[in-house]
């Protein structure tokens, strides 16, 4: 190996020199800083997406409360969250009596309809009519988009729905106008096709739909999906969903607010957030144990070692300063290759990680990567050091002449 | 004066037993004296060397060097000493394996954060010694006696004022013998103080200008 014959060696070169003697060694400890940032990082980024996909669907929805059939409050969750498709209708005559409850400012309502099989999509797409007269979910993305209306046959598609603007694309018998596409929300409303009403009605009487519609109601001409509510400025949401709920208590249909339909997405997220945390306080306690162990076992090995340079004039400062810093060193070694194995992990995986934890991508900013990654290498570092502090207390602390002996 | 051991013991228990490695041990030596102890394994004299480098403590007793008092210095500020004025050759093979000859030699330098000359001189010192041009060489691929001499090499690349050596000589073959000992003798003449212990009388006895016994910790003049 070149090395510069003629520099002051430092307890950095030192440190480097010894880890590089003690090749397995080395091997061995930065493999298991490797795998406690890789699952720190991983879990980190998972979590992280789930939340942040929750967050982003909730805030999404753009009402505060949504009414819909009682049976089908989980294929609406699932609809929003996961974008699968689904039709369910009831009787919009049904949403006359909440008009009149207290605290409810706004009411649109919007009308579902799973395509089956369309040219556009590789997926089943889900098609939402909503009412422009009255709607306020869809309003703010229209403005956004500098769309005054949606006219005839003309649609406005999620991030996900393969078309661009201007591209035609048919459902069932009909034909329609992409005259937008929506920002990516890595949500299910991705996966959505936005539609007026009179165009919906039009589609529902297409052979295909009629055979699932017959079965649900009489005429598509009054069918609807859910409503959208929007309550007061100082109203609480779940106080209205309680009147709403009284309101309707005759009828199959019920009303949920915006946070307490995901609460078993919540729920299930903090489990995970749970088991997440104990795995990693698992995986820390055995990275520790095992570091503390290698560290202790090599340390008494290294004694003498240590015993010569003190019989040259390295002081304890200078020999601690030595064995943090190889500490330092595997810590933030293994940190980095951590990071970089779980970066390719995710690559790699990302199909099989979406499946499993129901998210469509990675959602974190490239901050939170940053900071979780900097988080990672910090935890490794703290990990690496906390470890090596008996074996160096016990160094620092031993009698010169029993270093020199390699005496413990 | 350079060295001052003033009647110091060390007693440690053994099997359970109190032994006393050294007993009541005082000599005193001036600059550039070179100081022979010769006598039996055992006897005690590595153990008055690692006294009088401060590497252990004394029972009871003082050790001064350069004139001050090293008994109850700080572990650290002894370091200072091993690594400026005083050169320290252990027992045995004693070189670090992952570092080259230089920056062996050079780690009491490394150590003190002073490079000044170290290299120029390391390499001066590798020619005497029969090591030019090996610098770069790692322990392993040294001989027995090859490393010997570099570790006599580390004892004075910082220009010590007093180099201690124990049994710089053993199982070393006479030639090798006769290399180190005639250094210290050439060293003692520009006033470097050594103290060196060996089995050998006649080798210790050719260059000791100052020459003691040592056995079963006690510690005589011998002529």
């Amino acid at each position: 190996m070149n090395r510069n014959k003629k520099r002051l060696l430092t307890i950095f070169d030192i440190a480097v020199r010894n880890l590089e003697l003690r090749k397995i060694r080395t091997g061995f400890m930065i493999f298991f800083v490797c795998v406690l940032a890789l699952s720190l990082f991983v879990i980190s980024v998972i979590v992280n997406s789930m939340e942040q996909r929750l967050n982003n669907t909730i805030d999404r929805m753009g009402a505060d409360i949504i009414i819909v059939p009682s049976s089908a409050a989980a294929d609406v969750v699932n609809s929003i969250f996961l974008g699968e498709s689904f039709s369910l209708y009831f009787d919009k005559k049904m949403s006359a009596s909440i008009t009149s409850v207290s605290g409810v400012a706004k009411i649109t309502p919007q009308l579902y309809i799973a395509t089956l099989d369309a040219a556009c999509c590789s997926q089943p797409t889900q098609i939402v009519a909503f009412d422009p007269k009255t709607d306020f979910t869809v309003r703010p993305w229209l403005d956004k988009l500098q769309v005054t209306n949606l006219e005839k046959d003309q649609v406005l598609i999620g991030a996900s729905i393969l078309a661009n603007a201007g591209d035609k694309i048919k459902f069932f018998t009909h034909t329609f106008e992409v005259i937008g596409v929506l920002e990516k929300t890595d949500t299910g409303f991705d996966n959505r096709v936005y539609m007026d009403f009179q165009d919906a009605y039009e589609l529902m009487r297409t052979p295909e739909l009629q055979n699932i519609i017959s079965g649900q109601i009489k005429n598509e001409k009054s069918a609807i999906s859910s409503l959208m509510v929007k309550i007061d400025d100082n109203a609480d949401a779940r106080i209205v969903a309680a009147y709403i709920n009284h309101a309707l208590r005759k009828l199959p249909i019920k009303a949920y607010t915006r946070n307490g339909m995901f609460d078993k997405f919540s729920d299930s997220m903090k489990t995970m957030v749970y088991y997440s945390n104990f795995l990693i306080v698992l995986t820390f306690i055995l990275v520790v144990l095992a570091m503390a162990c290698i560290f202790t076992i090599t340390i008494n090995e290294r004694k003498h070692e240590f015993g010569i340079l003190t019989a040259v004039g390295a002081t304890s400062f200078q020999i601690t300063a030595i064995i943090l810093t190889e500490a330092a060193l595997i810590g933030i070694t293994g940190g980095f290759f951590g990071i970089v194995a779980a970066g390719i992990i995710l690559i790699i995986f990302q199909n099989t990680i979406f499946l499993l934890f129901g998210i469509p991508s990675i959602t974190a900013s490239v901050y939170f990567l940053n900071v979780t990654a900097l988080m990672c290498i910090g935890v490794s570092l703290f990990v690496c050091i906390f470890s090596s502090l008996y074996s160096t207390l016990q160094i620092s602390r031993q009698e010169p002449l029993l270093l020199i002996r390699g005496e413990e | 004066m350079i060295l001052e051991v003033i009647n110091i013991s060390k007693e440690y228990i053994r099997a359970k037993k109190l032994f006393s490695a050294v007993s009541h041990v005082s000599f005193s030596s001036a600059e550039g004296n070179l100081i022979g102890i010769t006598g039996p394994s055992g006897g005690g004299k590595s153990t008055l060397f690692h006294m009088i480098s401060g590497l252990v403590k004394p029972t009871s007793g003082h050790v001064r060097l350069f004139d001050q008092e090293i008994t109850d210095m700080s572990n650290d500020r002894l370091a200072e000493l091993r690594r400026t004025d005083i050169g320290y050759i252990l027992q045995g093979q004693n070189l670090l394996q992952n570092f080259t000859l230089m920056e062996n030699i050079c780690m009491p330098v490394y150590m003190g954060k002073r490079f000044d000359g170290a290299y120029q001189k390391g390499l001066e010192l590798l020619d005497i010694f029969g090591l030019k041009g090996m610098e770069n060489e790692y322990p392993y691929s040294l001989s027995g006696g090859e490393q010997r001499r570099v570790s006599i090499i580390r004892a004075f690349i910082h220009s010590p004022k007093l180099v201690i050596a124990d049994e710089p000589t053993s199982n070393l073959d006479i030639e090798n013998a006769s290399i180190i000992m005639r250094f210290f003798k050439r060293a003692s003449e520009q006033k470097i103080t050594i103290l060196v212990s060996s089995h050998d009388i006649d080798l210790i006895s050719s260059i000791a200008t100052q020459k003691y016994k040592m056995i079963n910790g006690e510690l005589t003049l011998w002529k």
